[in-house]
């Protein structure tokens, strides 16, 4: 049962998901769900099933079971026809630009209707360094301008929920926290954030909720400073996929979803 | 003293712009099985892929009973008795089970290939299709032998690699990720086969971040983050250590110095 976050309008939530690939379960019954203008991170150690989460949603795994909502109205995996709708943009972790069309041409494939190429600018203003790098080819892109460029093209239709996997994959520390960075002023401005992120520092310093991921169950949502008191989250990285971490995952008595 | 059978020196490799492996040294003694693990990104695969001669350009070297083979081929490398799995088993798919184990146990029949007269061609046939089968019987496989390898399980795809491999007779063995997505029932089973190779004689260097079984299998542990050793011991001597379980959070970007603390980055 998914209960409204503080009463909020904006939620997107999942219910009960049940997804993997072929005719296995990689994902068990994940129940979450977000609130306008809020960051969320997905944390979890190697194998958790965290970017098989989003890809599920996104249609790209197979989901067996279970419902996405968007303020109480379900939606379909994978119908990005209903996302760009309803604002739900995703950037995935790899293949995320097209490597033989220029910064510019990836930004306008972000966009359906030609009104919205002025958009251009706003995403240039948050990218300073994109805007210097127009002409080049996405597959001559450093990592960094990489990852600049796949938000970017999200942000082209002006999604209100952006879901993004892996902030930090591939950059050098000092370039995932400008990127963390900017993705908080985007927040500051009323997107919704849900965030798969590997570095649980700049997790927990970015995002003030966080859900842990391990083997494919999630822990009901806590604030960062919550699960810090209450888990070490040290040894449970370290320990992966161990049947005592797993126990974390059960929902804490008197806690309600 | 025990030998060295394969061994990485100063290994140091980049993809992209990314360094992947900064100054890596690593030796595995004869008989030994040795577990790699560490965070996500840590180099741990690259280490995998450059003594297997799978990735080139690094720079560093890998030797073989102390033979240099940093620049040999694949091929040569495998023809050495030096193999290894990969993260998604590769097989030949479409062939059956038994074919793609008769492959194997053709190369390691002692006797050259080039013997071409038809009897004793049959009857190693005949010894190799028996040594097939008897492996199959062993991991509960015997059932799938005619299956086509595109058919089966992420936990059978593995098997039949460790089957395939153990029918090679190799002197080194690198397991990468072996137990990543088999399930439960048949991990015994690759614990089993992997029990044989040592069993056999195999050196092998495992790379796993399944920590019970780093622990069940391997007489030592090495630990990698962010493309260097920082710790090597007994796995509880590892669960203790801070800086190991600290890697695993992630790393901060060092703070821009500052002119009044005067700290470097």
């Amino acid at each position: 049962m998914v209960s409204p976050v503080d009463g909020k309008k904006g939620i997107l939530a999942m219910e009960g998901l049940v997804a993997g690939y072929n005719r296995q379960e990689i994902i068990h019954d994940a129940t979450a769900s977000f609130s306008e203008g809020s960051a969320t991170a997905i944390i979890g150690p190697n194998g958790a099933g965290k970017s098989t989460l989003f890809k599920a949603v996104f249609g790209i795994a197979k989901c067996f079971s279970g419902r996405l909502k968007v303020d109480d109205a379900e939606i379909k995996v994978g119908d990005v026809a209903a996302f760009y709708r309803l604002g739900i943009a995703y950037v995935p972790q790899v293949r995320n630009v097209f490597p033989s069309l220029t910064v510019r041409e990836n930004l306008l494939l972000g966009t359906r209707r030609r009104s919205e190429a002025s958009r251009i600018e706003h995403v240039v203003e948050l990218f300073p360094d994109l805007g210097k790098a127009m002409r080049t080819h996405g597959g001559d892109l450093s990592g960094g301008q990489r990852n600049m460029l796949a938000v970017g093209r999200a942000l082209m239709a002006d999604p209100k929920y952006l879901l993004i996997d892996e902030v930090s994959g591939g950059l050098s520390p000092l370039a995932a926290e400008l990127l963390w960075a900017k993705l908080g002023t985007l927040k500051d401005q009323g997107l919704t954030i849900v965030a798969v992120e590997q570095n649980v520092h700049m997790a927990l310093e970015f995002c003030e909720r966080v859900y842990l991921m391990i083997s494919g169950r999630m822990r009901p949502a806590e604030s960062s400073a919550e699960l810090v008191e209450r888990v070490d989250l040290g040894t449970v990285f370290l320990e992966g996929e161990s049947e005592s971490n797993l126990q974390l995952t059960q929902r804490p008595v008197g806690q309600s979803s | 003293m025990q030998q060295i059978v394969v061994e990485a020196r100063s290994l140091q490799h980049s993809y992209g712009g990314v360094q992947a492996v900064r100054g890596m040294d690593i030796g595995v003694g004869q008989g030994e099985m040795i577990g790699l693990i560490g965070p996500n990104g840590a180099g741990k695969s690259t280490v995998i892929e450059c003594i297997s001669g799978c990735v080139r350009g690094f720079s560093g070297q890998i030797l073989l009973y102390g033979v240099d083979i940093s620049k040999w081929s694949t091929f040569k490398i495998a023809r050495a008795g030096l193999l290894r799995t990969f993260q998604t088993p590769r097989l030949f798919r479409r062939m059956s089970v038994l074919s793609n184990l008769m492959l194997a146990a053709e190369q390691g029949t002692v006797e050259g290939m080039g013997s071409t007269l038809l009897g004793k061609w049959r009857r190693r046939d005949a010894e190799r299709l028996s040594q097939c089968l008897d492996v199959l019987d062993r991991f509960g496989l015997r059932a799938i032998a005619d299956n086509a390898a595109s058919d089966l399980s992420g936990g059978q795809e593995r098997l039949v690699e460790l089957c395939r491999i153990l029918l090679s007779k190799p002197k080194v063995v690198l397991l990468d990720e072996p137990f990543a997505g088999v399930s439960p029932e048949n991990r015994h089973r690759l614990a089993e086969a992997i029990g044989e190779l040592r069993a056999s004689g195999s050196t092998l260097l495992m790379v796993e971040h399944r920590l019970e079984w780093v622990e069940r299998l391997c007489d030592r542990v090495v630990v990698m983050a962010q493309g260097r050793e920082i710790a090597a011991g007994a796995m509880d001597e590892i669960r203790a250590n801070e800086e190991v379980v600290l890697s695993y959070l992630g790393t901060k970007s060092h703070p821009l110095p500052s002119t009044t603390e005067g700290k470097g980055a």
